[in-house]
């Protein structure tokens, strides 16, 4: 890492020294002795305090201690700092000028080491939780600083134990080709979401940077949810909006998790949340929650979700009822290509799946199904009944979970149709809710051997 | 292949978009899990989803190391250490009360707050000083499976191996639950210990007296064992072990009074198993005047004076508690160097997702069994240094904990109260004179 040394200006008047550019690690300058513009020492650098509203939060404060644990803090403007680069970091004015506080209460401030230092961050690119084990600034002149990256490497940690000189040496004599040497894992600014470290969950500061969490796959999302402690996922959870919300709740593995979020925001947001989800999983998961609480929720719900939830909960979860999704689309068999299309394009929205349709006659009976392939390849003045498949591979809704895998697997089906006790068609089975179930099987046979 | 499916013909009843009449309903599943759910009450089921760590840390503490020392208490001074264990037992709930609330609280290990507060050389240090105590702790653990499973005439080139192989697996590819239910299972069979105790037959009169009656004789040996026993009782990797495994379990602040419970039922029934052991060798070896030097040993000399039955639990017990101790010490180390230096942990990741976690797991097993199957290897001088170092380290975690649990900003209304820091700081301040007192004694004796 370029550090340029400053010249060290001798006598009380800084220099106009030439702008200098380059890096400096938060650990270079932290605890360093700091001097007033006399020369009489004040203490030792305790902490930055950042501004969050640019790109890169350029530095606008400091607090000075006399030690460590020292309970007696002073704090100044960037402005009044003149020189970084000498033994000892030199103020442009008094030591009257600076005011007795230990940190920043002005809103969007943030205090490098108390709030991010040794911290948790999310990783947005990488999509991890990882702790923070040095801050990396850009120098830009005198002694303007902006916060470019965090460092969460080996190297980090290595630095901050004060090693870094003796081990690169080291490794340098033993394995000159270490990638250690160059690795550095800096994660720049804009893909780092600092977390909320107030165990007071009232007034979370996670606002302070809100990245767009949305670009995350809600996969991704889900195992950073999973990842975070207590009240860190709680915060990270409210700040999502409901939709981003709904898919990563659905992604999250475990049950426990999955209630514990919907049970921590209110009752009318969770309800919303139930709504933007597939009526297959907000059902599996309200059938983990405590009775009269997903009574409550499916009231506050609007009625056409809560009736679709409702009746996949009268299904035992591991038959073929409790895995499906009431999500599907049927169209009457009379009716042409065209007007399918149309259809679909009125009712796809919110399906799971329409590379399958159901083909249903007059009577509402099933006469078939058709994929969107014939669909595309067929006139469009072509009857459906003409060109759908008549003969329909189905499951029962009492059907066990190993049926329904074993029929998906063998026929390679995307989606496969449930039907009840009176050969209603009352839901459909998508490979992906079958995917799991298969990979647990391979997982046991695996184990058994 | 079921009959019915395939390319049967089904027809379907309705159109979705016509309006639905209700259809006849399924026994579903909410009525289904509201009937198991009625049959238990609700309070009963949170205390389930909440019991655990604290009755596995407080039984995995009488791992090998604490089982020789109540074996050697009872053996060379009879009933009159008894008394030591009232006041341990408060000890140890107080210090393990605290991590389990933090942890309830912050939702944060004990490494993760020493990282956060204190930076990362503290942690570092601390860490260091950890690993190196729990290897050595690890190694004594395998030594206790082999001295055990000697007695029943397995070799120990059998044995170990086996042992290392079946705690990996049980990680590797167990879930957390899972684990923890064998170790709960591990916890049951402490019993074996009680059972010995009985067919030992004390005189249960002077037992009584004599556990609530203190007394002090003013002897080397006698002070050093009383050290020895607080010293062995209250380690410092237990402390992060118990607020990871809270943390893991993801208890609620609502529900912690079920894991203060948990922390209380632990501590007395590991104090309970600590009296059955060394009330087995007092009304035995004590009154026939047999020196021991070590567990295997007291087991060895049970035989002639108690019975089979006797000796063979007691071997039994040693077995169980060395193994399960070997499962849980590297499996607590693995935690919480990686919480200090911000790697993935956790039993229910894979081994893909926290390389660190497993591969810190693995080298503790590997290398705590390897050491046990080298000829000549110093083990008593490695078992020495681990307990010097946890003596030495212990006020130096009470102190972080308890800084930590004071801190408003950190723990909020959940800091302690004014009473309790004064016991809290109190027994802080006993038990770490107790700990220096052992490594002094150590030391000299050693020298």
């Amino acid at each position: 890492m370029v550090e340029v040394a400053s010249g060290a200006a001798a006598g009380p008047t800084p220099l106009i020294a030439e702008p200098e550019f380059g890096f400096l690690f938060l650990s270079s300058v932290l605890d360093k002795p700091v001097e007033d513009a006399e020369g009489v020492r004040v203490g030792r650098l305790h902490d930055l305090v950042v501004a969050m509203a640019s790109t890169f939060p350029p530095v606008v404060g400091f607090v000075v201690r006399r030690g460590r644990w020292d309970p007696f803090a002073l704090s100044g403007r960037w402005t009044d700092v003149a020189d970084l680069g000498g033994p000892a970091i030199r103020l442009a004015v008094g030591v009257r000028a600076l005011t007795p506080s230990a940190g920043s209460d002005a809103d969007g401030e943030v205090l490098v080491r108390a709030q991010l230092l040794d911290r948790q961050i999310v990783d947005i690119n990488g999509a991890k939780v990882v702790r923070v084990n040095d801050v990396h600034f850009l120098r830009l002149g005198r002694a303007e600083l902006r916060l470019v990256h965090v460092d969460v490497g080996t190297r980090g940690l290595v630095r901050r134990m004060g090693w870094e000189a003796q081990l690169d040496g080291l490794v340098r004599r033993l394995a000159p080709r270490s990638r250690y040497l160059s690795a550095e894992r800096l994660i720049r600014w804009q893909y780092v979401q600092p977390l909320s470290l107030d165990p007071d969950a009232q007034n979370v500061r996670l606002s302070v940077v809100q990245r767009d969490l949305k670009k995350l796959h809600p996969a991704d999302l889900a195992e950073i949810l999973t990842d975070l402690d207590g009240h860190e996922r709680f915060s990270m959870f409210r700040s999502l909006d409901t939709e981003t919300a709904a898919d990563a709740l659905a992604e999250v593995d475990d049950p426990r998790i999955q209630t514990e979020l919907l049970q921590m925001v209110s009752p009318d947001h969770a309800a919303d949340i139930l709504e933007e989800m597939q009526p297959d999983e907000a059902a599996d998961l309200l059938g983990e929650l405590p009775d009269e609480t997903s009574r409550a929720l499916l009231h506050k719900m609007e009625i056409e979700e809560a009736r679709d939830v409702r009746e996949l909960l009268s299904y035992a979860p591991d038959t073929a009822g409790g895995m499906m999704t009431t999500e599907f689309v049927a169209l009457p068999a009379e009716i042409a290509v065209e007007e399918a299309f149309a259809r679909l394009r009125r009712e796809a929205p919110d399906v799971e799946n329409i590379y399958y349709l159901f083909v249903v006659d007059a009577e509402g009976r099933l006469v078939g199904v058709l994929n969107l392939r014939h669909l595309i390849l067929a006139e469009p003045t072509a009857v459906l009944r003409d060109i759908m498949l008549g003969t329909p591979t189905l499951v029962h809704h009492n059907d066990s979970r190993d049926t329904v895998a074993e029929i998906v697997e063998k026929y390679d089906l995307l989606a496969l149709p449930v039907v009840d006790d009176n050969d209603t068609l009352v839901g459909m089975i998508t490979v992906d809710d079958v995917v799991s179930h298969i990979a647990k099987q391979a997982w046991r046979r695996k184990l058994a051997h | 292949m079921a009959a019915q499916t395939g390319t049967l013909r089904r027809w379907l009843a309705r159109v979705r978009d016509a309006g639905r009449e209700t259809r006849t309903r399924h026994p579903g599943r909410r009525r289904w899990l509201g009937r198991i759910r009625a049959l238990v009450p609700a309070r009963l089921l949170v205390i389930l989803s909440v019991v655990g760590p604290g009755i596995i840390v407080s039984n995995v503490d009488n791992d090998a190391g604490g089982i020789t020392t109540y074996s050697l208490a009872g053996a060379h001074f009879g009933y009159s250490l008894l008394w030591v264990l009232l006041p341990l037992t408060v000890a140890l709930v107080v210090v393990q009360e605290i991590c389990a609330r933090m942890g309830v609280v912050t939702g944060k290990g004990l490494a993760d707050l020493i990282r956060e507060r204190f930076g990362v050389r503290a942690t570092f240090y601390v860490m260091a000083a950890l690993l190196l105590t729990n290897l050595a702790n690890t190694v004594a653990e395998f030594a206790g499976v082999a001295a055990a499973l000697e007695i029943f005439g397995v070799s120990r080139y059998v044995s170990v191996p086996a042992a290392a192989a079946f705690v990996w697996w049980l990680v590797a590819y167990g879930t957390s639950r899972r684990v923890e239910n064998v170790f709960l299972v591990a916890c049951l069979f402490y019993v074996s210990y009680i059972f010995s105790g009985f067919l030992a037959q004390p005189p249960w009169g002077t037992v009584l007296t004599r556990l609530v009656v203190p007394e002090i004789h003013w002897e080397t040996g006698y002070l050093v064992m009383l050290v020895g026993l607080v010293g062995t009782t209250i380690a410092p990797w237990m402390q992060f072990y118990l607020q990871s495994a809270v943390v893991e379990k993801g208890v609620r602040v609502a529900d912690y009074r079920y894991t203060r419970y948990d922390v209380v039922v632990g501590s007395v029934i590991a104090v309970v198993v600590a009296m059955f052991i060394m009330l087995a060798c007092a009304a035995t070896l004590y009154e026939a005047g047999i020196g021991i030097d070590t567990a295997q040993d007291a087991a060895l000399a049970l035989e002639p004076l108690a019975g089979a039955y006797c000796a063979a639990l007691f071997a039994f017990g040693l077995f169980n508690a060395s193994l399960f101790a070997a499962s849980v010490l590297p499996l607590s180390t693995a935690y919480y160097v990686c919480e200090g230096f911000g790697w993935e942990t956790g039993i229910d990741r894979k081994l893909r997702e926290a390389p660190q976690f497993f591969g810190l797991y693995t080298a503790l097993i590997g290398l705590g069994a390897a050491f046990i199957l080298v000829p000549g290897f110093p083990l008593l001088e490695v078992m020495f240094v681990s307990q010097v170092i946890n003596g030495v380290l212990l006020p130096v975690i009470l102190v972080f904990m308890l800084s930590l649990v004071n801190d408003r900003t950190l723990m909020g209304q959940y800091v302690n109260t004014r009473a309790y820091n004064v016991v809290a700081w109190g027994t802080s301040g006993i038990v770490t004179v107790l700990s220096v007192a052992m490594v002094v004694s150590l030391v000299l004796g050693a020298g």
